[in-house]
């Protein structure tokens, strides 16, 4: 190819927007798919397989798209996969959830010969003729009784509750909680929303309750009035509510799913979901945390000059150890508390389905979250007066200095972008595993991320990068994944082999990459000073700096 | 053509095409040992690229190249050095982080098992910068020294490899004329010595001084050779320019306005002893002369923000100013045309566009912080123009484009901010004849048109022809002021060297 020829071609791939530099990674994507589809066709395009490849991309594209910014300004983060760990530990924790019953006391005193329990305050909510349960005190006994009178305590505002039944024996600690009775129990045969046959269970519980759905209720069976041990509880169930509405006085439940042994003599101990925060809020905190964590990052590196690889490697041990200690080592998670939010890291678009509904093929959400983030990015880094600030920056920060930009502002802005991407990776990560792990959770994500950027045309000198080449690299290294596991060698197991794969095929692609390069740096015959200090960069068709 | 003394270095047909360019067609160039060549042209006119297919960085695409009557293909620097032929860049090509010595010696320290035997190359050294004239540390580390004295290393450099054939691509562009004497000195030494010597200046009083013979060149072809008798100024700008251009600019002097900057008892880091006063009127254009390493780089730097003063007062329109940064200077209507365009002025890897943009990006910046192509492509299209750069297009990697025209897309970067005050440091350097007068011009009209400039300049004749004022500077303080009238060049060199302080008023 001469020349004016490489030029020709150059010029039309950077008319379609495509860096001519990544040209030869993407013929490299190409090719695995061509290949890929004639050795394990059906395998390959079966639709799970395509979703899961792209949601593989979307979720490590974000990251990579991160760094890339990080590494134009000629710095690295290494801190990346303790960051998605920190960011999912965190988001576990915010969106913890508990249900707490709705009339709760805690107990001062019980007066067990005088049937009397003394509450510590003032609580509304008891009324004569309530069941209530006793519980967590000393002995760690539980017992359900009902409420005989209820008497002023002094002039503090406590109460005093006066029971139908003796206490075993005193106490001065626990809780007291009320309990309330089943009215009338019906179960209905429906059908689920596959067709199937279930039982239904509609519960009218005496008295008004402020229930909603996806609040909560345990069952419990009341001790017998005759029974001979009058503390005794039989916790018998729970259950989540999924439809509240009046009745007269009365609060009507429905309830899903049967519990079979379920009777009117049982009582009830309906509880409200408390989320710890809500969604938004939860999201805008880590939004803030990782503006912060962005800045120090920033400031460490321009104001202490601290080399960016020390900063990042400490923050990957520091937030790998914050995020282990703050879980207690516990896997974090959402249970099956959030499963429409869990959706935009497990869900898809869908696009298609076959008639009968069995298979579908739809777009994953962490795949259009990286779409949309990586056209963001590509049009800052672009088309903004801050994007080519970057680049200048990664080239000669000295000159950009003496142009009249704000370097160090800069060059934090861009550690900010990193961190910011580890945050929406960790969001999507968490809520795609709903398991948090929190020692290794995330973890060689970095390399992942910083493997897709180089891969995609950045160059680790700065000042050089291409959004759409990130992406093409993630989808790269995700399509060797695949192949690793479809083309199951014998006496090979793919897990195990995987990292030597994907790391031999990212030395030979940038060598290649490297070894064009030189070439056609060579029918170029540029000065040797620039390669004598190591440079091999500069793009051959004069467009250095611009990406996709 | 047998002649009884085949000459050293002969030069036959060489061409060579770099996309959009042809850099050098068919060009012709003989040297005989103990003679001074010098090659000279207008801003892309091919003598580096001419220069660096000698010394083996570029392989030609045709010709014939001849040392001592062998035909030789230099497919790397080594094979040209083996043959005795060695290149100092237009551009310094050192390391920044090594001491002086290591420069001097990189990859041929002296050695010892594998050690490098530190005392030998530091004792080595010292003895080719001595031959320099010029006091240079062998053990000061090369990034804390001037432009100036790195320029001196990298002669030192030449000299240790034992050259037979000399080639110094415009070595004196960062020297003054105290530093260019003695460099001239050591090239006499060598002409004696019988080593052929090829000299790239576009100071032609230089040239006139010490070449044996002039090959000029212009578009990338031969435009003549000149023997000694025929040196002359006019026969040199005819064949280079193919017009007349005046040796000296002249200037109408006119009225200066009200004083626009004044500084008021600076310190700058490089000189913590000195304090600089002096105020820049409106419309006037003042040059600051002295020697390499007088200290004027660094009030310049001062007064740009580039490095913080360490006491002093900087009043920009008689508001006191505290600059951060140079975008706070730039906030307050100054621009600097730094001295180390590679360094400082430019990104290398940018376009010319890229480059001629990049100050007055956020400036003139669409809502949402989005570029302003249409205005980019304006800015970019009018300094091309204005100052003739030679570029096959916009899209241009400044790397690839001649040195002298490099320089000129630095002063485009800063002329189309459109300044109130404009600093420059070495302005001219690298440019050739016709553009220089071009900038003159330029400087002149701003001037006109109300713009304060301040100018450092090593060259004589620029600090004579251009300056209504001139401040000298020695050892870090100003010994003097001379007015137009009093300008001379006996004058700014007593003030230059210290011998005198001139009466300020
Ligand atoms: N590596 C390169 N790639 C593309 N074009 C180049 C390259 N090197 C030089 N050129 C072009 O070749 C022409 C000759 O450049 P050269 O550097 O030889 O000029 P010069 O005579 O040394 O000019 P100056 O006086 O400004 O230093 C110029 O137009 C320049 O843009
Ligand atoms: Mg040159």
């Amino acid at each position: 190819m001469s020349d004016s020829d490489f030029r020709a071609v150059s010029k039309v791939f950077s008319r379609i927007g495509i860096n001519p530099r990544i040209v030869g990674i993407l013929a490299l994507l190409i090719f695995l798919w061509f290949f890929l589809s004639i050795y394990a066709g059906d395998r390959f395009y079966g639709l799970n397989n395509v979703e899961n490849l792209l949601k593989r991309t979307g979720l490590y594209g974000i990251l990579g798209i991160g760094v890339a910014f990080v590494i134009i300004t000629s710095g690295i983060d290494l801190s990346i996969g303790s960051l998605v760990c920190l960011m999912a530990c965190l988001l576990s924790i915010f969106l913890q959830v508990d249900y707490a019953p709705t009339t709760r006391a805690p107990v001062a005193e019980v007066q067990a010969a005088d049937k009397t329990i003394v509450l510590r305050d003032s609580t509304e909510g008891f009324a004569p003729g309530d069941p209530v349960r006793f519980s967590g005190g000393n002995h760690a006994a539980s017992s359900i009784k009902t409420i005989a009178s209820l008497d002023q305590v002094g002039s503090g505002g406590a109460i005093s509750i006066v029971v139908d039944t003796e206490f075993n024996r005193d106490d001065d600690t626990g809780i007291v909680d009320r309990l309330t009775k089943i009215e009338s129990l019906t179960r209905a045969d429906v059908e689920d929303k596959d067709g199937r046959a279930v039982v239904q269970l509609t519960i009218t519980l005496v008295g008004s309750h402020a229930l909603r759905p996806r609040d909560q209720i345990d069952f419990m069976l009341p001790p017998a009035a005759d029974a001979a041990r009058s503390d005794y509880t039989d916790l018998a169930t729970q259950a989540i509510i999924t439809d509240v509405d009046t009745e007269g006085g009365n609060t009507r439940v429905t309830i899903k799913s049967d519990i079979p042994k379920l009777t009117e003599a049982w009582l009830a101990l309906p509880k409200l979901r408390r989320q710890r925060m809500s969604i938004p809020m939860a999201l805008g905190l880590l939004l803030a945390i990782a503006l912060a964590l962005g800045v120090l990052h920033g400031v460490l590196v321009t104001k202490l000059s601290l080399p960016p690889f020390v900063v990042t490697l400490c923050g990957l041990l520091i937030y790998r150890g914050v995020s282990r200690s703050i879980m207690q080592d516990q896997p974090g998670g959402f249970g099956n508390e959030y499963e429409s939010f869990q959706q935009l890291g497990a869900g898809k678009l869908v696009l298609w389905e076959s008639a009968s509904g069995t298979s579908s093929f739809g777009l994953p959400y962490p795949f259009l979250v990286m779409v949309i983030f990586g056209l963001t990015a590509a049009v800052f880094l672009n088309r903004t007066v801050w994007g080519r600030y970057l680049l200048a920056i990664g080239r000669n920060e000295e000159a950009a200095r003496y142009s009249g930009i704000n370097t160090s502002r800069m060059i934090i802005m861009a550690y900010v972008i990193g961190v910011l991407a580890s945050t929406i990776g960790g969001v999507l990560f968490a809520l795609y595993a709903n398991s948090v792990p929190p020692s290794s959770f995330g973890a060689w994500y970095e390399l992942y991320a910083i493997a897709a950027a180089v891969l995609g045309g950045c160059s680790l000198r700065g000042g050089e990068g291409s959004i759409f080449g990130v992406i093409v690299g993630a989808a790269l290294m995700q399509t060797l994944y695949n192949l690793i596991q479809m083309l199951s060698i014998p006496g090979f197991n793919a897990d195990q082999i995987e990292q030597a794969v994907i790391g031999a095929v990212i030395l030979a692609g940038v060598s290649a990459d490297e070894i064009v390069r030189r070439i056609v740096a060579a029918r170029r015959a540029r000065p040797i000073d620039r390669s004598r200090s190591g440079d091999g960069g500069g793009s051959p068709s004069g467009d250095a700096s611009s990406a996709d | 053509m047998s002649s009884e003394t085949t000459p050293l270095l002969e030069v036959r047909n060489v061409s060579k095409r770099f996309p959009g360019v042809q850099a050098l067609s068919r060009v012709a160039l003989r040297l005989n040992r103990g003679e001074v060549l010098a090659v000279i042209g207008e801003n892309g006119a091919g003598k580096s690229t001419l220069m660096k297919i000698l010394a083996g960085v570029q392989e030609p695409d045709e010709g014939e190249i001849r040392v001592g009557g062998k035909a030789v293909q230099f497919r790397s620097v080594n094979d040209a050095l083996s043959a005795g032929v060695v290149l100092i860049h237009q551009e310094l090509n050192l390391a920044d982080n090594l001491d002086v010595a290591a420069n001097i010696y990189l990859g041929r320290e002296p050695r010892f098992f594998g050690l490098i035997r530190k005392r030998r190359l530091h004792e080595d050294a010292s003895t080719y910068l001595e031959l320099t004239g010029l006091g240079v540390d062998p053990r000061a580390l090369v990034n804390t020294l001037p432009i100036g004295k790195q320029q001196m290393v990298e002669i030192a450099k030449a000299l240790s490899a034992n050259a037979q054939i000399l080639i110094m691509d415009e070595p004196t562009s960062s020297l003054s004329l105290h530093e260019s004497e003695a460099l001239f000195d050591v090239i006499r030494e060598l002409r004696t010595r019988g080593v052929g010597i090829i000299y790239i200046s576009h100071r032609l009083g230089e040239v006139k001084d010490l070449a044996d013979r002039v090959t000029v060149m212009r578009d990338g072809e031969n435009a003549g050779d000149l023997r000694r008798d025929e040196i002359t100024h006019d026969n040199m700008v005819v064949r280079m320019v193919g017009r007349e251009v005046s040796q000296f600019y002249a200037r109408e002097p006119h009225e200066p306005g009200d004083v626009v900057l004044e500084v008021r008892g600076l310190v700058t880091p490089a000189w913590p002893q000195r304090t600089l006063d002096f105020r820049l009127r409106a419309g006037e254009i003042v040059g600051v002369a002295g020697l390499v390493g007088a200290g004027r780089t660094e009030m310049l730097q001062a007064l740009f923000g580039v490095d913080e003063p360490l006491a002093g007062d900087i009043l920009v329109g008689g508001r006191r100013m505290k600059f951060e940064a140079p975008k706070d200077a730039i906030a307050a209507g100054m621009a600097l045309v730094p001295e180390d365009r590679k360094r400082h002025g430019l990104i290398t890897e940018m376009t010319v566009r890229e480059n001629v943009s990049l100050a007055g990006l956020m400036a003139n910046r669409r809502p949402a912080g989005f570029i302003n192509s249409a205005r980019e492509t304006e800015a970019t299209s009018e300094m091309v123009q204005q100052l003739r750069i030679r570029t096959p297009g916009h899209e241009q990697v400044c790397q690839y484009l001649s040195g002298g025209n490099q320089q000129k897309v630095v002063i485009g970067k800063w002329l189309s901010l459109r300044p109130r005050i404009l600093l420059m440091d070495e302005p001219t350097r690298g440019i050739d004849i016709g553009a220089k007068e071009e900038i003159y011009k330029l400087m002149e009209s701003l001037a006109r048109d109300g713009v304060a400039i301040l100018f450092v300049s090593s060259e004589m004749e620029e600090v004579l022809g251009m300056s209504d004022r001139t401040i000298v500077m020695h050892e870090g303080a100003i010994t003097g002021e001379l007015k137009r009238e009093q300008l001379s060049e006996e004058a700014i060199m007593q003030l230059a060297t210290g011998n005198v302080t001139a009466q300020v008023d």
